[in-house]
């Protein structure tokens, strides 16, 4: 019940990219791998799909591993957990408040506001 | 941009008609929270007092009747959490008010949960989700 303290400030911002969202899918679906390997399943470059990850990083969304020159990208899931959960909560809340907000609104209503009626 | 929800309403009443529902404790009291103590001024304090939370806001914009924003966070056992914020936009409309709401999150930082994602579209979802305002209509 209690909101969490901390939600997810970059994780949406780097899901807001439709590139970003097939690489999260990709990373999803092959566990692991390479710039490389996933520029070689998408129409860009290795140095562009590098930037995508870059920033996805940054959101929290994948992790790293170096071997020797190379760095391979995983998911990491917990984040979008945590922006989920966290959207679910306060918007749910925010619902019911709205409503009870429409039913305070009309039980308190003037007749000032129907007075066109008469 | 951060993680934020974002919620509207449209109410059959003027701004200047809604704006104490928003601003007054009495009136909150009727709808938002059973306890309400408020002093609608920038930098004024309110607290939020329901039977299992209570929750204290700093009042940060006020501008009657149209923009009413305040920080706010849940006390628990370990002291405040990270504050969210909260900003409320009235604007006139044909019906009455457009009531916006949009909740901020405060942190960037991410304690783990359980792990998700794998297989499916969860996200997809909840990016549409988040996108999206809800109307309702109280007409």
């Amino acid at each position: 019940m209690t909101p969490r303290r901390d939600a997810a400030g970059p994780v949406f911002t780097a899901l807001a990219d439709p590139t970003r969202r097939e690489l999260v899918q990709r990373l999803a679906s092959d566990g692991e791998a390479t710039a490389t390997e996933l520029s070689a399943e998408l129409p860009m470059t290795r140095q562009a799909v590098s930037k995508h990850l870059a920033l996805l990083e940054d959101a929290g969304l994948v992790a790293t591993t170096r071997a020797g020159r190379e760095v391979r990208y995983r998911l990491n899931a917990p984040p979008l957990a945590e922006a989920m959960a966290w959207m679910a909560q306060v918007g749910g809340r925010w619902d019911e408040r709205l409503a009870a907000l429409g039913r305070h609104v009309e039980r308190t209503r003037t007749p000032a506001g129907r007075r066109r009626s008469r | 941009m951060s993680t934020s929800v974002r919620r509207e309403v449209v109410l059959p009443v003027s701004p200047e008609e809604l704006w104490p529902a928003l601003t007054e404790a009495e009136r909150l009291a009727d709808w938002f929270a059973p306890d309400v103590d408020i002093d609608a001024r920038p930098g004024g304090g309110a607290v939020f007092r329901w039977e299992d939370a209570t929750r204290r806001a700093v009042i940060e914009e006020v501008e009657a009747p149209r923009r009413l924003s305040f920080r706010w966070a849940e006390m628990g056992e370990a002291g405040a959490a990270e504050p969210s914020r909260v900003e409320l936009t009235l604007e006139e409309v044909a019906e009455g008010t457009r009531l916006r709401v949009v909740e901020t999150a405060a942190g960037e930082s991410l304690p783990a949960t359980a792990a998700m994602l794998g297989a499916g579209d969860a996200w997809e979802h909840l990016l549409a989700r988040l996108r999206r305002s809800r109307a309702l209509v109280v007409a």
